[in-house]
């Protein structure tokens, strides 16, 4: 009646403490409101299913309804190997409860986290700040307090998010390890990116591994990337490609042992902040963003998170723990006005850990740049012909589908299939 | 007239302004039409349905649900305005 796939233990923040927990389980409170980070768990009683998915949708929660079972899963591969047809497939929509009754043939959907229609409510957002800044002290001395003995990695792109999530993971991991990918065109040239990353890496007393990616090592990649990146759209799977080389890197550098091992990054900031341009690459546009105004559109790329894997599946897929503290954060960040500049706000944030020329240096993009303007991943990857349909179909076969099946239509503004009603096909 | 469907017209003829504006689609297109299946005729696609749920927003003050962003009817600038006048009616005893 029910059969579940859920390898991705629960990484939350509840009550004052850290934990990591059996996907079945969710932290010791009811309130889901005062929980952070990052959760998918599925709870039977009965004929009732009960699944439930953290505020911005970071854990994904597939569900399938066949004619005699329900299964839920966080990798839609594993729903499709276990039989499921991509059309009965759904997502439990992030920030929401979902009830599935089987005997009464009823689903019903609780929220219990709402975004704000639109961000930057705060005109003069020193106290959000504050709040945040707290928080994300808070958020990682208290994962240092639960796993003192982890082995922690940091993904380190030469970027403010990540150089910030870097000086304070260094003040409570003395042993502490940055990873920062770079483009390996054949020259020997870094790119400025990675040039930055290991400045600060040196001026933080953090070890740096880099991890360079020649055409062919990128293109092996892709498949991984997809299946477990979960999104065949440019954007994420040009992230979950950088990600899986990273996992590589960090899961062949660690042997395995009793302790979790935890990577810690910088991602969701940009969707907070709206931090979003689209890329120009041989006249198309990639990366293209709806045309609303900035308010809205942090919103929109907030809700987004929820339809695309390339971190936690990613590096999950590597038997790695990813924490992304900006999470946390969430809810203040969308308070803070758009017109306030990224570099004033990890500032605030900062409170003087980060050196003064981190601010000063044009943003990048780590699957984007390589040393030059034309190499890196976007335009590795559009020149061997892998975007639009094409990327649609080698997804299909990476998540095992025997058919290519058409995938518009399956993620609208932001959210994945849900059903309206019952399914008729379901049991 | 009712007052119902004068208001779901008045709603159909508000969201056929945005998804013509979203979608760029010409005055003169007859292959547009209230019934037209927005996705599948390729006039909205996923960047245009996140403009047009903003716009919905902004125009009527309602936040399309995920169970209605996938009821058949969101397809359709007709059903668009069936859903949206039912959540802009008060429930009635």
């Amino acid at each position: 009646m029910l059969e579940t796939y859920l390898p991705i233990p629960n990484a939350v923040w509840a009550t004052n403490a850290f934990s990591l927990i059996n996907a079945h389980h969710l932290p010791g409170t009811d309130d889901l409101t005062q929980t952070t980070g990052r959760f998918a768990a599925v709870r039977r009683s009965g004929d009732t299913i009960v699944m439930t998915r953290d505020t911005f949708g970071l854990n994904k929660l597939y569900f399938a309804l066949d004619r005699r079972r329900l299964l839920a899963a966080n990798y839609l591969a594993d729903l499709v190997s276990a039989g499921a047809c991509l059309d009965a497939i759904y997502a439990v929509p992030a920030g929401t409860a979902t009830t599935v009754d089987l005997r009464r043939r009823t689903i019903h959907l609780r929220r219990y986290h709402h975004l704000p229609p639109a961000a930057g409510a705060e005109a003069v957002p020193h106290e959000q700040l504050a709040i945040a800044r707290d928080q994300l002290t808070d958020s990682i001395r208290q994962v240092a307090a639960a796993y003192p003995s982890a082995t922690v990695a940091v993904c380190l792109s030469g970027g403010l998010d990540s150089a910030l999530i870097a000086a304070l993971t260094r003040q409570h991991f003395a042993d502490l390890t940055a990873y920062t990918y770079t483009f390996d065109d054949g020259t020997g040239q870094l790119s400025p990116d990675a040039i930055a990353a290991e400045r600060l890496a040196r001026r933080l007393g953090i070890r740096i591994r880099l991890v360079r990616a020649d055409e062919s090592k990128i293109l092996n990649a892709l498949p991984r990337a997809l299946r477990f990146g979960q999104d065949w759209r440019d954007f994420n799977l040009h992230c979950a490609i950088v990600n899986e080389l990273l996992a590589e890197a960090i899961a062949s550098d660690i042997p395995p042992n009793d302790q979790p091992v935890l990577v810690v990054t910088g991602d969701l900031m940009n969707e907070f902040l709206g931090d979003y341009t689209p890329i120009r690459y041989r006249d198309h546009e990639y990366y293209s963003l709806p045309d609303i105004g900035p308010d809205l559109l942090r919103i929109s790329l907030v809700r987004g998170l929820q339809c695309g894997d390339r971190e936690v599946g990613v590096f999950a897929a590597r038997g790695l723990t990813v924490l992304q503290p900006y999470a946390n954060l969430g809810d203040h960040l969308l308070r803070v006005p758009s017109r306030m500049a990224k570099r004033d706000v990890i500032n605030v944030l900062a409170g003087g850990l980060l050196p003064p020329q981190s601010y000063g240096r044009a943003k990048a993009r780590a699957q984007i740049g390589g040393p030059t303007p034309r190499s890196g991943i976007l335009p590795l990857l559009v020149d061997s012909g892998r975007h639009g349909k094409r990327l649609e179909h080698e997804f299909c076969d990476a998540i095992g589908l025997a058919h290519r099946s058409p995938l518009r239509g399956r993620i609208r503004a932001g959210t994945y299939r849900f059903p309206h009603q019952f399914p008729p096909e379901a049991p | 007239v009712s007052p119902t469907a004068y208001a779901q017209a008045t709603i159909r003829a508000t969201i056929e302004r945005l998804v013509r504006d979203i979608g760029n689609i010409a005055p003169d297109d007859s292959r547009f039409g209230e019934s037209t299946d927005l996705f599948d005729s390729g006039y909205i696609d996923s960047l245009g349905i996140v403009s047009l749920t903003a716009r919905i927003e902004t125009e009527f003050g309602v936040t399309p649900t995920e169970q209605d962003l996938f009821d058949p009817r969101f397809t359709t600038i007709a059903g668009m305005a069936e859903i949206i006048a039912a959540r802009l009616t008060p429930n009635r005893p």
